[in-house]
């Protein structure tokens, strides 16, 4: 969503010539390369990790391509980059949505509303133009991950994380909102997960920590979808009762 | 000495001729596709439909009957830019993209004069 120009380091200039626009996504109209940028932890397409951002890494662009779809309701942002070879620049350009009814724009970036494909498109007025057309579809369902229904003792936890896929598993482009809840939070109660390295909250992963003998069912949902995760907790309550009254979301 | 109606109509075919050199300085405007959208578009001088959320790089060019264009003095305008967005990339390139699913019309200007209304549909995927 910026919009100037860009000087790149050396290794970045050596690749003018080559593929300087990495791994993003052609243009249809092949002027440059759009690239992707995850905004919020819980991105399947950057791996659980932040894409590398323009600033992060002192003038390399990020070099994710577009993926194949991007989950309705995820959260994502893209750049484009136009190679200017006589200067050894990489041009940025803002990329906008052609349609606020499936995709709409924010400062933050953009925000999947409906299934159907939708175009990027960037224009800075003087010649230079792009666009690229991207698919939005409903998640057929949510993986679960970590945590794998295995006894916990008291005061032991376990991470468990989930990730929109399509019908034939695919994982779905885009940071999602999840509601998660305990069904019995003397049993099992769940504490935010928290990014080793930048201390942000992650929305897709949560830590369940183990308070008193029983079942549980951790419920976590983002739209119309429900993932249930039956939770054993083997002993006694903890001493101090700290999963009393604490509620069950995270 | 001339006869004054004779007068007249040599002052009449003189205008007509001034007026027809100031005239139409095209024949029509050429609309054409220049890029490949993932689904069906219709563009042409006559319409434009195109499913919501899609966006085609379109050419406009005003054509004389010698077959020359000049792209450069035409200008084209959405009368609804809540239906149908308009981006000018420069030389006779526009984007077109469907905003929201209704109805509208470009307006295509040559030389600051209107010359042109396209309806433009936009529809359901």
């Amino acid at each position: 969503m910026r919009w100037h120009s860009i000087p790149v380091l050396a290794v970045a200039l050596a690749c003018v010539g080559c593929d300087v626009l990495g791994s993003g996504t052609p243009g249809e109209l092949g002027e440059g390369g759009f690239n992707y940028e995850c905004i919020a932890w819980g991105d399947p397409v950057c791996d659980g990790e932040l894409a590398a951002t323009f600033d992060d890494f002192q003038g390399v662009p990020s070099d994710i391509p577009i993926p194949n779809a991007i989950v309705v309701g995820g959260r994502f942002d893209a750049t484009f980059f136009e190679p200017d070879e006589d200067f050894g620049y990489l041009r940025e350009h803002s990329v906008r949505s052609a349609s606020q009814y499936l995709l709409e724009t924010s400062s933050a970036g953009f925000r999947a509303v409906r299934p159907g494909v939708v175009a990027l498109v960037v224009s800075d007025g003087y010649g230079v133009a792009d666009l690229l057309h991207l698919t939005i579809v409903e998640p057929a369902r949510l993986s679960v991950a970590g945590y794998t229904g295995q006894l916990l003792a008291p005061g032991e936890t376990a991470d468990v994380w989930l990730t929109p896929r399509d019908e034939t598993g695919v994982a779905l482009g885009g940071a999602l909102s999840y509601e998660w809840t305990s069904s019995d939070a003397s049993v099992v109660r769940i504490l935010p997960s928290v990014s080793s390295d930048t201390e942000a909250l992650r929305d897709d992963q949560v830590l369940l920590q183990a308070v008193g003998g029983g079942t549980a069912t951790v419920r976590a949902t983002t739209g119309d979808l429900l993932v249930e995760i039956e939770v054993f907790v083997d002993g006694e309550p903890l001493p101090d009762g700290s999963g009393e009254g604490s509620g069950g979301d995270a | 000495m001339m006869p004054h109606s004779l007068r007249s109509l040599l002052v009449l075919a003189t205008l007509a001729l001034v007026l027809a050199s100031c005239g139409r300085r095209f024949d029509y405007v050429d609309v054409t596709l220049g890029s490949s959208p993932p689904l069906p578009v219709t563009v042409n001088s006559s319409q434009v439909v195109m499913p919501v959320g899609v966006a085609a790089q379109v050419f406009f060019q005003a054509v004389r009957r010698n077959d020359s264009v000049d792209g450069d003095g035409v200008d084209v305008r959405s009368t609804d830019s809540r239906i149908v967005g308009v981006i000018d990339t420069g030389g006779s390139a526009w984007i077109l993209h469907g905003e929201n699913i209704g109805r509208a019309e470009l307006e295509v200007w040559y030389d600051n004069e209107l010359v042109e209304r396209i309806p433009v549909e936009i529809t359901e995927q």
